[in-house]
């Protein structure tokens, strides 16, 4: 049985072209291809302005870590970025001994995340 | 109060302390002579028998606490069996539990005992179908027993971590018509040690080991191979792969962060 990943996806207010995604459950092997689906067709469509909050992510494996490295270079390329919030701290852990912490944009909370979008534009 | 002893006839190196009625303040001294003879008996496991306790006084509780620390000290413990829940609340709201362990029944103690101080370990195998989709529960069943083992939250996560990882390999990197694969685990108070068996393509297994022996410790964005070993090999202690025609054998030992 595939492991449940859910992701709630609404705009965000004040950020053009910006999408606030919210990851619940485990990303992991089992549910890499629909995830990747999900944001790409967002990117797609032009919202390259994304804020992924991990509050209730409660596991990733290095397949999951290659899609979100995925996603932040696809936006960068688009101008745009792919902003993490709210990471806990066992997952936290795995990204930065892979290295990825540096690769990738973590923020402790949502607001943040979203105040340094705005002070891009 | 009335306090009578016998060794274990689970175990001799075990006594039973059998304690009755009020343990009250004036029961401080008798107490201590009594612990400290089991000591000097070279008994230093002591399973504390509450069943027919009423009450204990802070001075005796405090009696207690030293007698554990004498034989902490010379690498024992004592353990509680057998409170009634008033007892159990009152000591609980005086901080026992922070210094004992309280069990139900002496046959948990001794669980506890083995576990603790003999080496005892937990095996478990486990023949999954090769399809990704069997992982999770395998996963997650692995953690779940290294947490109620009481390794960490942080260990628990790193070792389902240890396990996804590997199973995924044997998955993705193994040969499709292998009926299965097998998964060991032996887990025990300092370390745990799983083994996964596979049968993979001799070209990637050779990958395999090319990967290890790269000493890969980062992964860059358009690196998409051999991540998830990088990501093995950093949180565990060793990881040894064996390959012959028979199959893949990969074997990882990753020490308790307590232990």
């Amino acid at each position: 049985m595939d492991t449940q990943i859910e992701l709630q996806i609404s705009d965000l207010d004040n950020v053009p072209h910006g999408k606030l995604i919210k990851f619940m459950g485990d990303l992991d092997a089992t549910n890499v291809e629909s995830t990747l689906d999900q944001v790409t067709k967002l990117i797609k469509e032009g919202f390259v302005q994304i804020v992924a909050d991990f509050r209730n992510l409660r596991y990733v494996n290095s397949t999951g870590l290659g899609i979100l490295l995925h996603f932040s270079k696809t936006a960068k390329e688009k101008s745009g970025c792919f902003k993490i919030a709210n990471v806990n701290d066992n997952v936290y852990e795995i990204i930065e001994i892979i290295g990825a912490n540096t690769l990738l944009d973590i923020y402790d909370n949502v607001e943040e995340a979203i105040v340094s979008l705005q002070a891009r534009r | 109060m009335r306090i009578s002893q016998q060794v274990s006839a689970h175990d001799e190196r075990i006594v039973l302390l059998h304690f009755e009625g009020d343990l009250n303040a004036s029961d401080c001294d008798a107490t201590s002579k009594i612990f400290q003879d089991i000591i000097d008996s070279r008994k230093y496991f002591i399973v504390a028998l509450m069943e027919n306790v009423t009450f204990v006084s802070s001075p005796l509780l405090g009696e207690l606490m030293g007698c554990k620390l004498r034989l902490v000290e010379k690498g024992g413990n004592m353990v509680v069996v057998g409170l009634n829940y008033d007892l159990r609340e009152r000591l609980i709201q005086m901080g026992a539990d922070k210094i004992f362990q309280f069990y139900p029944d002496t046959h948990t103690a001794y669980n506890h005992y083995h576990w603790e101080y003999t080496q005892t370990a937990q095996v478990v195998n486990i023949t999954l179908p090769p399809k990704l989709q069997s992982v999770p529960a395998v996963r997650r069943f692995i953690a779940g027993i290294a947490k109620q083992k009481g390794y960490t939250s942080r260990d628990s996560f790193r070792i389902e971590t240890i396990v996804d990882e590997i199973a995924n390999n044997a998955i993705e990197h193994g040969d499709t018509s292998q009926p299965e694969i097998t998964v060991e685990l032996r887990i025990d108070r300092k370390k745990f040690e799983l083994l996964v068996r596979n049968k993979t393509l001799m070209d990637k297994a050779n990958q395999l080991k090319y990967v290890l022996e790269a000493n890969k410790e980062t992964a860059q964005t358009g690196d998409t191979r051999g991540r998830g070993l990088a990501l093995v090999k950093l949180i565990s202690n060793s990881i040894n792969v064996s390959i012959d025609k028979s199959g893949t054998e990969v074997k990882i030992t990753k020490m308790r962060e307590d232990s």
